[in-house]
Formats: structure tokens, sequence, C-alpha cells
């Protein structure tokens, strides 16, 4: 055990290590995120998505039960939902990304999208990138062959996925950064 | 009284010197003058005694009248003090008497030393010729080397009972607190207590499929990277802890 003066002059003492973080996790904190975590990530949005569309198809299918009963109701057709779905994930993403760095697929996985300097997401950035994933979602696929875990998105628009499991907000990781 | 009674008698009586005590070596001299005047009319009256013992009581009373103004007279004309110093071997009888006599004896029957001892405490200051002449710090020095102080310390001090006079304020004030609790906090791994205690099951389980999705991430991209000839990949990025805290860029 480091007795306290140890400790006081620094010695084992790590002072970016963030405690709320288990230790086996603080060593590869702020690095690139690679495939599989990024993948699972947007999986998990994908699914939530998914999940709220068919709840808003629900929904409406019920509402309509409701207030026009016997009346033969209009199953949506698919590519619309998709369609909706496509602008919904976009919507979300592009807000996620912009305010706190990462959805809740990002959350669960431990991932934040930050820009190259490490700071959040503009807006026109979170939105462009939003869009190029929903529209593109293959190019995640090119973090499996970068060398520096990036996908065509992050190539294109120059941002990062890194791991970070702290609570920290995007905001605090700017502000950290002014001198 | 007849006729035989007509004779006188003589008797001597030698008496010790009623002197002064001697101070010095002149006391000790004047003594000495003394003791051989004294001695020489001892043995004048010793003379005496056997002139009179042998020439019989008529010349005896002769001699008692002669001998004193005689023995008066020479020694009148002799420095006996000039004498014995010159021919006496002073140090030699001082060393006989010494060795004959038993002086630490004598000094504590026939001195009062209680007195001897107030009388010159009263006639000093003991503090001012300790303080000039004794090496107080050397003495100290001295003292403590021969003693185990913490031992000392334990058996005689009531260290509890001091302690609690002791104003902690003062001592707590100049603690670093926050400091302290920061460095129990990480020894003690509290954030992981916290987190086992509340985060309960789920957390547990984000935490194990994070972990788990990481070391997919690096299995995979092992992979990848021995099939591509290169090495490694880098993954440091600004965003890192090292640059959020101002450190490293």
């Amino acid at each position: 055990m480091t007795t306290f003066s140890a400790w006081r002059r620094g010695e084992a003492q790590d002072p970016t290590a963030d405690l709320t973080i288990p230790e086996d996790a603080r060593d590869f904190q702020g690095e690139r995120a690679g495939f599989a975590t990024r993948f699972l990530a947007s999986c998990i949005d994908i699914a939530l998505v998914a999940l709220l569309m068919m709840g808003i198809w629900l929904g409406i299918e019920i509402l309509q039960l409701i207030f026009t009963p016997g009346v033969e109701v209009d199953t949506p057709r698919a590519a619309t939902l998709v369609l909706w779905g496509y602008a919904f994930t976009t919507l979300y993403w592009m807000v996620a990304w912009a305010t706190t760095g990462r959805s809740i697929g990002a959350w669960a996985m431990g991932v934040r999208v930050v820009s190259r300097k490490g700071e959040k997401l503009s807006w026109p950035i979170a939105l462009a990138r939003a869009a190029f994933s929903v529209g593109f979602p293959f190019g995640l696929g090119w973090a499996l062959i970068s060398r520096r875990n990036r996908s065509v998105q992050d190539v294109v628009l120059r941002t990062i996925v890194i791991y970070d499991w702290s609570l920290r907000a995007p905001l605090i990781i700017g502000s950290a950064r002014q001198p | 009284m007849d006729a035989d009674d007509s004779r006188a008698e003589v008797i001597l009586v030698v008496r010790p010197i009623d002197q002064d005590p001697a101070e010095g070596l002149r006391g000790l001299l004047n003594a000495m003058g003394a003791a051989m005047g004294s001695a020489m009319e001892s043995a004048a009256h010793t003379a005496l005694d056997v002139v009179s013992t042998v020439a019989g009581p008529p010349t005896s009373a002769v001699l008692d009248r002669v001998v004193p103004g005689v023995t008066d007279a020479v020694i009148q004309r002799i420095d006996i003090t000039g004498l014995v110093i010159g021919r006496v071997d002073l140090r030699a009888i001082v060393m006989q008497a010494l060795d004959r006599l038993d002086l630490t004896e004598i000094v504590l029957q026939r001195v009062d030393l209680r007195r001897v001892v107030e009388g010159a405490l009263d006639s000093i200051d003991v503090t001012e010729i300790v303080l000039q002449r004794v090496d107080l710090v050397a003495v100290v020095d001295a003292v403590l080397d021969q003693m185990d102080l913490t031992e000392l310390v334990e058996q005689r001090v009531d260290i509890d009972a001091l302690v609690a006079t002791v104003d902690l304020e003062p001592v707590i004030d100049r603690l670093p607190i926050v400091e302290i609790a920061e460095y129990v906090i990480e020894q003690t791994d509290l954030p992981a207590i916290i987190r086992q205690s509340t985060g309960g099951i789920a957390a547990d389980a984000i935490d194990a499929v994070r972990l788990r999705s990481y070391a997919t991430d690096v299995a995979t991209a092992r992979i990848i990277d021995r099939l591509l000839p290169r090495r490694g990949r880098k993954l440091d990025a600004p965003g890192e802890p090292e640059s959020l805290t101002g450190g490293e860029q």
C-alpha cells in the first residue's frame, strides 16, 4: 500500500485516472475505439430506433382501432417505416453527437464521438456524420482496416471515436481543454 | 625546716606554646621556631635538671638563675625562622607528619563540615560559577546518551493526559484534508465499492460487455494487422485523458 507521503509526492499515483472507471479499463480510455465496439453501439442504436418505430406503428394502429372501430386499417409500408427510421436515426445521432458525443448505444458500449481536437462535434458536422452513417453504414467497415480505427465517415469528416467510460460531458471536455 | 630542707627544688614543666593558630607558611615557620625555642628551653631545663642532680642543690640553684637568662639571650640573638628555613628539610617533616596522620579522620572528627560547606556556599554564587565554568551542553549530552528518553517518557509521562490538553484545531487546519480524503478514496478504491453497492448486476453486466467488446476489438485488429504488412495500430487520440487534463498533447 502506498503511504500518504509517497502518494502525495506522486508515486504510484496516476493523476489522470478516473476513479469511476474500473481499474481494468483505465489503461485504454481515450484510445480510438475498434470496429466491434462501434458496430455493437450502432446495432444498439438501430435496434432502439427500430423498436421506437415499431412502437409508433403500433401506437398508430391502436389509436385507429380505438377511435375508428370496424374500419380496415392500412398497414404502413415497410419502405415508409424504413425511411422514417432513417430520418429518425439521423436526427437522433445528430443530437446525440452534438450534445453529449454519444448515443445510448455509444454510452452502453463506452465510446464517444469527438472532433479531431477532442472536442464535441459542431451541429453541422454532427448532422453530416449522422446522415453519412445512416446513408452509408458500410463505411464503418473501414475501421477494420484503418491503422487508426477510422471509418469512412471519420476520414471524410475528421472525427474520432474513442473509448470513454467516464461520465464526463463533452462540455467538460471542451472546457477542460481551455487554457 | 632542716639543713636538707634548704635546698631548692626546680620543677620543669613542658607546656605547649599558647599561641594563635599559624597562618600559611609563615605561620608554620613561626610555629616551628616557637617549637624549636621551646625545645631548646626544654633542653636547657633538662640540662639544668641533670646538673642539679649531679652537682647538688647549690649548683642547681645557680643554674636556675643563669640558664633562663642565657637561654633568652641566645633565643633573642638567633633568627630561628631563618635557621629553620635554611637548615631544616621542611618537606620531609611535613611529609612524615602527613604520613603519620589520618587527615581525613581528623577533619571528619574535628571540623564542622556542614558549617564549612554552608559558609562556602554563602560566600560564592554557585549558579554563576556553573554557568561560567561548566560545559552544560556536554553534560546534558552525556546524560542523554546514558538515558533512554523514550522509555523514560513511556514510564513517567501520562501521554493521554498530555494529549488531552492539546488544541487539535490548529493541527487539523494545517492538514491537507482534501488530499487525505482523495488518498483514502484512491487506496480503498471507494468508487469501486460504490459501483458494486449501487450499480448492481446491470452495471457489472455493462462493464463486462464493454470489456469483452474491447477485447474483441484488440483481437480483430491483431488478426487484420497480421494479414496486412504493417506493425500494429496507432490508437492515441486527442481527447484522451492526458490531453483532457492539460497534460501532453
